[in-house]
């Protein structure tokens, strides 16, 4: 009688441990669902934000003598809408997201305006992550994945 | 390297030539190929060569149906290389930068900075 409850024992202490990793597992699940559709839901203005700060950065290269102040600003507005952006996207992008930022913030913290080279390059980042943003949102149309 | 990263440098290597005023657009009326058999409408196309290829670089409306009788006009902006018979050979894939070349061609080709310093200086 005493084995049998040893036994009983035994498979209750297995099936909880499982358990906890089941539900370990369910809760991971749980959360990158709820990433990939707070994703999907703000996409449309998350990637708006994105093309808005690409397209001044392009419009300030064009005229960039006249308008080295106007890039500061830019640049500026950029880094907060990508910290802002960072948490809501997948890990494979968020890298990309905080390296620019760091780029960001180094070309800032300089005395001297953006130089233009550093003002094309971040504005070449900005092209990578929104082509990233449009394939990440046409990879959970067809099944979440990190 | 990915194709699409490819595409991307080299989109990118044109607009920095457009905006450094190196690589010079043409603004024209839009050849037979893209206003014949087609119901996409293209008002004025640019127009650079490059490499002996000829680019040419247009605005677009095209037809987006929601119906088979309804539909709304879509703005779109292509690239693509052509021969001299104004045949498009390869029409480059939808690129953010492509939008941002026609800002740069628009900004170059009707010479805004000419006009608004010559605005100023004629004030002054």
């Amino acid at each position: 009688m005493s084995s049998y409850f040893t036994i009983f024992t035994r498979l209750g202490s297995i099936s909880s441990i499982i358990g906890l990793f089941l539900t370990i597992w369910i809760l991971n699940r749980l959360r990158r669902i709820h990433r990939n559709f707070l994703f999907q839901a703000r996409f449309p203005d998350l990637k708006r934000k994105i093309a808005r700060h690409r397209s001044s950065l392009s419009k300030l290269l064009t005229a960039y003598d006249d308008s080295a102040d106007q890039v500061e600003i830019e640049l500026k507005k950029c880094q907060s809408n990508l910290c802002s952006l960072k948490p809501k996207v997948a890990r494979s992008l968020r890298g990309d997201i905080k390296r620019l930022v760091i780029d960001i913030k180094d070309i800032s913290r300089s005395s001297s305006h953006p130089s233009k080279e550093e003002t094309r390059n971040v504005y070449m980042s900005l092209v990578f992550i929104e082509q990233e943003l449009e394939n990440l949102s046409e990879d959970i149309k067809w099944g979440p994945k990190e | 390297m990915k194709e699409q990263d490819r595409i991307t440098k080299l989109l990118a290597k044109l607009l920095q030539q457009t905006q450094e005023g190196t690589l010079v657009w043409e603004a024209g009326k839009p050849p037979r190929d893209l206003t014949f058999g087609t119901e996409d409408v293209a008002d004025t196309v640019f127009i650079s060569e490059k490499k002996g290829r000829i680019l040419r670089l247009f605005p677009y409306k095209t037809k987006f149906y929601t119906d088979e009788e309804e539909y709304h006009w879509e703005d779109g902006v292509a690239l693509d290389i052509s021969d001299e018979k104004e045949s498009s050979w390869w029409r480059f894939p939808q690129n953010p930068i492509i939008l941002d070349l026609l800002e740069a061609v628009k900004f170059n080709t009707v010479d805004v900075e000419g006009f608004i310093n010559g605005l100023l200086s004629e004030e002054d």
